[in-house]
């Protein structure tokens, strides 16, 4: 009977015939990782995407606000009105030429 | 594999079935079929996928790709120092679909539509007929609706309502810059002034992105993005400090003279760059109701006039430039009238014996006549085109108006001198404020600017700096004590300036009606400033330039030297009375 050799146990074939062919086995491996991590770069970049258009969004509205800011901004410095309220709040008026002082470098 | 059938059978059975015919044919049935059931699947699975894939491509994209527009917003417009003219704020428009309208049947809900009609302020019947007939696909019910209308209009939700992005201008300096910087229509077109004029400039077109969104409504994926213009802005050379003031002295002016209108300019001298341009009456550009198109004409640049006396300088600098006179020539223009052709020139009384300077500083039309027709025609002519009087003024606004004036072969020797004093030609304020920088800056001509830009100009010296500056001398007479402008006098500068009061031209020779005119420079021994204050048919008890046009003069002047920092020059205000206030003081 030659069967004796027959191995029977079949974690320890697999293995030993695994060992066989190294490449391959490493190739498989490769595969499975690049797969993996091909899942994981599909799932970050919507991640990505999502974030991004919420930035999108927020830079919109912040832009809104800017412009809506700047208007009033605008209203509220206009150059008239300043001079109404200083010179009506605080007593404040364009200094004459008297009171005008000229510092002379040399 | 019948084998295992077999052998659990006794043997009377088995003998029956030594041919097993029967089974071997269900057997094909089974496994046929179920051949033919994964063909099937896979040929419609191939179908499906390799030959006609479109349809459910097309269903699956409709379901998850979105384009998107990116909202882009009109540049900005802003002065020198970066204060803003003109502002673009996102608005929304609300408009239906009438046949979604009506398919939908939402106005069985007439709540909603009363709460649309109320909040936009509009009549619900009338809103209700707008949006009724089935055969349109599109109506604007309200434009230009404020973000928080337009949420409260978002949550009604009425089916067939929709809301559209837009933009609105805002003019933060409303009257004061209004016919400057113009203003834009309800789809955000500049039909006047600057947003006109620069237009395209302004404009951007919006970007586009395709998206895919998930189920939950994220964009999981930007498939293609395509990037649209972006709007520039523009920055002018106005300094808005100086506008307003020069707004509200024009205005009170206009106002308390009763005049028509009135136009003042102001010139940087050094550069043509315009600091200020401003009309009366004028406008709200954020609420053009109602406002009648006289109003939103600029006037400055638009409307011209008769210059009289204030062109009186060029008639001198012609005869100094030829040398036809000197600085200290006497003219003599006794007896106050001469016969030219069959025409009359005079003056308000007779002046005898006037040097240059008491020719300006009287304005004696006498003396100007005799001194325009000292120097060949030819000459005198090119003297008018050299100051730029004959041509716009380089600004390049909208509906620049590039005076009256008709160029003759001939010249009658009454023509030449009428021009001498300023009548026979028509030049708008822009125009004087441009001579009037080529006076002030020494004889060098400079297009004028209005929006800001690194570019050097193009320069060309039209006469010696000499004679400028003798004519600058002359005219500092016309201001000081005794002149016909001693009102326009700016404390702690040495101003030159000119008045100029004509008459109106109507049909068939000149009317009742004046125009006032004062024109300077300041400060006179290193100019920086030209400014040109124009009332037009001042209607009260004084009408003479030298009472309504120069005390306005001087108060712009005066304002804007201080905002500017420009060093005084007058003797008034020296160092040493100064530092001998300032250790008081200290």
């Amino acid at each position: 009977m030659t069967r004796v050799d027959t191995n029977f146990k079949l974690v320890i074939f697999l293995l030993a015939d695994l060992a066989r062919h190294p490449v391959r086995v490493l190739l498989f491996l490769t595969l499975l990782v690049s797969a993996g991590a091909v899942i994981l770069s599909a799932h970050n970049n919507r991640q990505l995407s999502i974030s991004l258009e919420r930035l999108m969004q927020e830079k919109d509205q912040l832009d809104v606000q800017w412009r809506n800011l700047i208007l009033e901004q605008s209203a509220l410095t206009e150059h008239n009105r300043i001079e109404t309220l200083v010179s009506k709040q605080l007593n404040m008026r364009r200094p004459e030429a008297d009171d005008e002082v000229v510092v002379k470098i040399k | 594999m019948t084998r295992p059938k077999t052998k659990v059978k006794d043997d009377a059975q088995a003998k029956q079935n030594t041919a097993p015919v029967g089974l071997q044919w269900r057997f094909i049935i089974v496994v046929g079929t179920i051949v033919l059931v994964f063909v099937g699947l896979s040929a419609r699975a191939v179908y499906i996928q390799v030959i006609d894939p479109d349809l459910l491509i097309r269903q699956g994209d409709s379901r998850t790709l979105r384009t998107q527009n990116m909202p882009v917003h009109r540049g900005n417009i802003t002065d020198r120092n970066g204060q803003k003219l003109a502002v673009s704020v996102p608005v929304r428009a609300v408009w239906a679909d009438p046949k979604t309208v009506v398919q939908s049947g939402s106005f069985a809900d007439k709540r909603r539509w009363q709460a649309l009609a109320e909040v936009l302020g509009q009549d619900q019947q009338e809103l209700e007929a707008r949006v009724s007939n089935p055969k349109k696909r599109f109506v604007y019910i309200q434009r230009q609706v404020s973000p928080a209308m337009a949420e409260y209009v978002e949550q009604l939700s009425i089916s067939g309502v929709y809301l559209r992005d837009e933009s609105r201008r805002y003019y933060p300096t409303g009257e004061v810059s209004a016919h400057l910087v113009g203003f834009t229509n309800v789809d955000d077109q500049g039909i006047e002034g600057i947003e006109k004029l620069y237009n395209e400039w302004l404009t951007g077109s919006p970007g586009t992105r395709k998206i895919r969104r998930d189920g939950k409504g994220r964009q999981v994926e930007i498939l293609s993005q395509q990037q649209g213009t972006t709007p520039e802005n523009i920055e002018l050379t106005i300094d808005q400090r100086i506008q307003a003031l020069a707004y509200k002295e024009l205005k009170k002016a206009v106002q308390y003279y009763r005049a028509t209108s009135g136009s003042a300019v102001v010139v940087d001298v050094q550069n043509g760059e315009i600091l200020a341009m401003v009309n009366s009456p004028s406008y709200n550009p954020n609420n053009r109701n109602g406002v009648s198109p006289h109003r939103i004409r600029n006037r400055a640049i638009t409307d011209a006039f008769e210059p009289g006396s204030s062109i009186k300088p060029i008639a001198v600098l012609s005869a100094l430039e030829f040398g036809a006179a000197k600085v200290k020539t006497i003219i003599d223009t006794s007896p106050g009238w001469m016969r030219l052709g069959g025409s009359m020139v005079k003056d308000a009384r007779n002046y005898g014996k006037l040097d240059l300077t008491g020719i300006i500083s009287h304005s004696s039309n006498m003396g100007t006549s005799k001194l325009a027709l000292s120097v060949p025609r030819q000459f005198l002519i090119e003297q008018y085109y050299n100051m730029g009087l004959m041509s716009t003024s380089g600004a390049n606004l909208l509906g620049e108006s590039s005076g009256i004036f008709h160029e003759h072969n001939r010249w009658s020797d009454f023509e030449l001198a009428t021009l001498s004093f300023g009548y026979g030609l028509s030049v708008t304020t822009v125009q004087l404020a441009r001579m009037y920088s080529i006076l002030g800056s020494g004889g060098i001509k400079r297009p004028l600017k209005i929006v800001r830009d690194e570019l050097p100009s193009q320069e060309e010296r039209v006469f010696s700096e000499l004679a400028a500056e003798q004519v600058l001398a002359m005219m500092e007479s016309v201001v000081q004590k005794g002149g016909s402008g001693h009102k326009a006098t700016v404390a702690g500068y040495r101003v030159a300036g000119k008045t100029g009061t004509s008459r109106k031209a109507i049909a068939g020779g000149y009317g009742e009606q004046y125009v006032n005119i004062f024109a300077g420079v300041a400060p006179v021994s290193d100019p920086q400033l030209a400014v040109v204050v124009l009332i037009n048919e001042p209607r009260g008890d004084e009408y003479y330039a030298g009472d309504t046009a120069a005390p306005v003069f001087a108060k712009i002047m005066s304002s804007s030297l201080q905002i500017l920092n420009v060093p005084p020059d007058d003797k008034t205000v020296s160092s040493l009375t100064s530092s001998a206030r300032g250790t008081n003081a200290g």
